[in-house]
């Protein structure tokens, strides 16, 4: 994507918390933003004063409208960058750095797997829509969460498409979302479906070994720290199979192909 | 601009403002978000003769106020940054200052008198800060002696202003600067990251694959301005004051010391703006306080000699 990135002031429209700790949060940027499609990211900063990171989120909506872009967000909180964010209000402006990163690159002609780990499923959210609207003719989307009270987005999908799995049986299948297609829905292996993955990166290794089992292309969107978001500073370096260089995930990334990757390199997976 | 025009180390800058090393990868990398012709100049990333991959991950982690890194030089070798990185930079009215790295003296004459035949590169940093593996992983600039070596074994292949950049983890950084000017450096840029260290409990693992890594941001700009002062009085020499510049007034605080010019690092990251932003602040600084050029800024920190700790004056040997 030769999209240059810009630095704006994005001002919040509307922030609401839709489940303990979770947020959805809906930014108006200038009208000629250009397109941001699923998977790439825009980097916050999240402090008034002082040096920190940015913060990376995944873009859940991106919609034009006669006056301005709106891009819809959904973040947890997990640490104080995040915790600084939940108290931002309506009308606040935000530093915002983007659009960044390569988003997924959907194979138009093969069935769609989407595969969400927890607060995974925001860009994912985003790229069944588009699907949807594309007229896909196969789209599926596996959730898994920790606890159902983690589910969100719900009310974007239609029902049928949906397979739940949660790690302590609140809700759908009880045990992880690999497991739960292969036992639940086995049918959507069927015809070479491409595995479109984002999640926590234990998942998404777990889903790179599991789209190798069943010889299956799968796109994952990692989720590593970054310095910069821009390649800079080389610190979001993935290790990659047959290859001695690194990739920079922020860059050439976050979207990946699983079987470039070498998990057995990547940090706590 | 020319009241903010100044000469540090040999190399005639348009204003005193740089982007440090490591920052803003070989430079073009930042054009869409910072115009480059409106500061000095920047400092590409350090290069190697050949690629290196860099360290395992992870190799960054947030600190307070900071930033810790083990990237471990990763880069493209010689060969392709003058094929495919430096080319970018031709033309664009900026100062373009190429940080090399070795293992030994030999390694940094053959990479400066390589870059000594190309008009692009306006001066050359010295990363003496870097492992020596012949010295068994010993830090060159961690020894006078070696650092010396390196000056004047790259003095020797080219005439372009040296600039050698010093570590702060040493005992007395100006007993190496003496060694570097001794052997012909033009200036000294101080200072090159702390080494530093964060563990996460839970795991009970250091952050970084390495263990330990450089410290840098706003959280070590007090350290830097100390050991840059120390090298301004003590050896009474050019110094390009590097280390947690974050705004005008920080960057103000090492020109005052005594500082030619200064270079921003990681804040660059969270606000790529910044360093265009310093240069329209000195300016107004130095409108504010009735300064028509920037030599009535440098080195005009009052102090009662007295009183001051550190090393005096001496001379260079
Ligand atoms: C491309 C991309 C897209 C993303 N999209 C989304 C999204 O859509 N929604 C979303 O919610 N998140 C998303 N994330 C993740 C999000 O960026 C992070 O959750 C956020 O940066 C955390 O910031 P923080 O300051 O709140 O937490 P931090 O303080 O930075 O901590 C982050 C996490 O690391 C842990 N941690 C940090 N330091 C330590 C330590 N020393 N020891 C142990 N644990 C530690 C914390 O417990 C916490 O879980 C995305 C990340 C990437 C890379
Ligand atoms: C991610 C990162 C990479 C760096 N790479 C280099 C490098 O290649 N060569 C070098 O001389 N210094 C390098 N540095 C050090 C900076 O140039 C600078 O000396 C240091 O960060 C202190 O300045 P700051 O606090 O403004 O960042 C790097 C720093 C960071 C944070
Ligand atoms: S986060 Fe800086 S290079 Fe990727």
């Amino acid at each position: 994507m030769d999209q240059e990135p810009r630095l704006d002031r994005a001002r919040v429209r509307a922030h609401e918390e839709t489940g303990p700790g979770f947020y959805w949060l809906q930014l108006e940027l200038p009208a000629d933003y250009p397109e941001t499609l699923p998977g790439q990211y825009l980097n916050l900063k999240t402090n008034e004063h002082g040096f920190k990171f940015r913060r990376p989120f995944g873009v859940v909506e991106f919609r034009r409208e006669p006056q301005a872009v709106l891009i819809e967000l959904y973040y947890a909180v997990v640490g104080s960058g995040t915790e600084a964010m939940s108290r931002w209000r309506p009308g606040d402006d935000v530093d915002c750095l983007g659009p960044l990163g390569v988003g997924y690159s959907v194979d138009k002609a093969q069935p769609a797997l989407l595969v969400a780990g927890g607060r995974g499923a925001a860009p994912l959210l985003y790229l069944y829509r588009l699907l949807k609207e594309s007229g896909h003719a196969s789209i599926q989307f596996a959730f898994g969460v920790r606890d159902e009270e983690l589910l969100f987005g719900m009310d974007r999908l239609q029902e049928t498409d949906v397979l739940l799995a949660s790690d302590n049986g609140s809700v759908g299948f009880h045990g992880n979302i690999l497991q739960a297609i292969e036992t639940e829905r086995p049918s959507w292996l069927l015809g070479q479906p491409v595995i479109y993955a984002c999640g926590p990166e234990a998942l998404l290794a777990a889903t790179g070994g599991f789209a190798k089992r069943h010889a299956l292309q799968a796109q994952v969107s990692m989720e590593g720290v970054y310095g910069c978001g821009l390649g800079l500073c080389r610190g979001c370096a993935v290790p990659l199979v047959d290859e001695e260089r690194f990739l920079m995930q922020c860059l050439e990334g976050p979207v990946l192909d699983a079987h470039r990757v070498d998990w057995e390199k990547v940090p706590h997976v | 601009m020319s009241k903010l025009s100044i000469t540090a180390g040999g190399l005639k800058l348009k204003n005193p403002v740089l982007i440090a090393s490591g920052i803003g990868g070989y430079g073009a990398e930042l054009i869409p978000l910072l115009d480059l012709e409106a500061i000095g100049g920047v400092v590409t990333k350090t290069i190697f003769e050949e690629p290196r991959p860099g360290n395992p991950p992870p190799r960054i982690a947030e600190t307070p106020n900071g930033m810790l890194n083990s990237i471990g030089l990763e880069g493209p070798g010689i060969e392709r940054y003058e094929k495919e990185k430096l080319t970018r930079l031709e033309g664009l009215d900026t100062r373009i200052v190429v940080s090399i790295g070795g293992y030994g003296p030999e390694d940094f004459a053959k990479l400066a008198e390589r870059l000594d035949d190309l008009d692009r590169v306006d001066a050359i940093e010295l990363n003496i800060s870097c492992p020596n593996v012949k010295e068994g992983g010993l830090n060159m600039s961690t020894h006078p002696n070696l650092a010396e070596e390196v000056v004047v074994a790259t003095r020797r292949v080219t005439k372009k202003p040296l600039w050698a950049k010093l570590t702060p983890n040493v005992t007395s950084i100006s007993d190496v600067g003496r060694a570097c000017l001794h052997g012909g450096a033009d200036a000294l840029s101080a200072i090159n990251t702390l080494l530093g260290m964060r563990i996460d409990v839970d795991r009970r693992e250091p952050l970084l694959a390495r263990g330990m890594g450089g410290l840098s941001g706003p959280a070590i700009r007090p350290v830097a301005l100390a050991k840059c002062f120390e090298l301004v009085r003590a050896l009474n020499c050019d110094v390009v004051g590097i280390g947690g510049v974050e705004d005008t007034s920080s960057a103000l605080e090492f020109l005052v010391a005594g500082c030619k010019a200064i270079q921003v690092g990681t804040v660059v990251y969270a606000e790529p703006q910044v360093p265009v932003d310093i240069v329209a602040g000195i300016e107004a600084y130095m409108d504010k306080h009735g300064f028509t050029e920037l030599s009535q800024v440098i080195g005009t920190l009052k102090v009662e000699e007295t009183l001051l700790i550190g090393p005096k004056a001496t001379k260079a040997k």
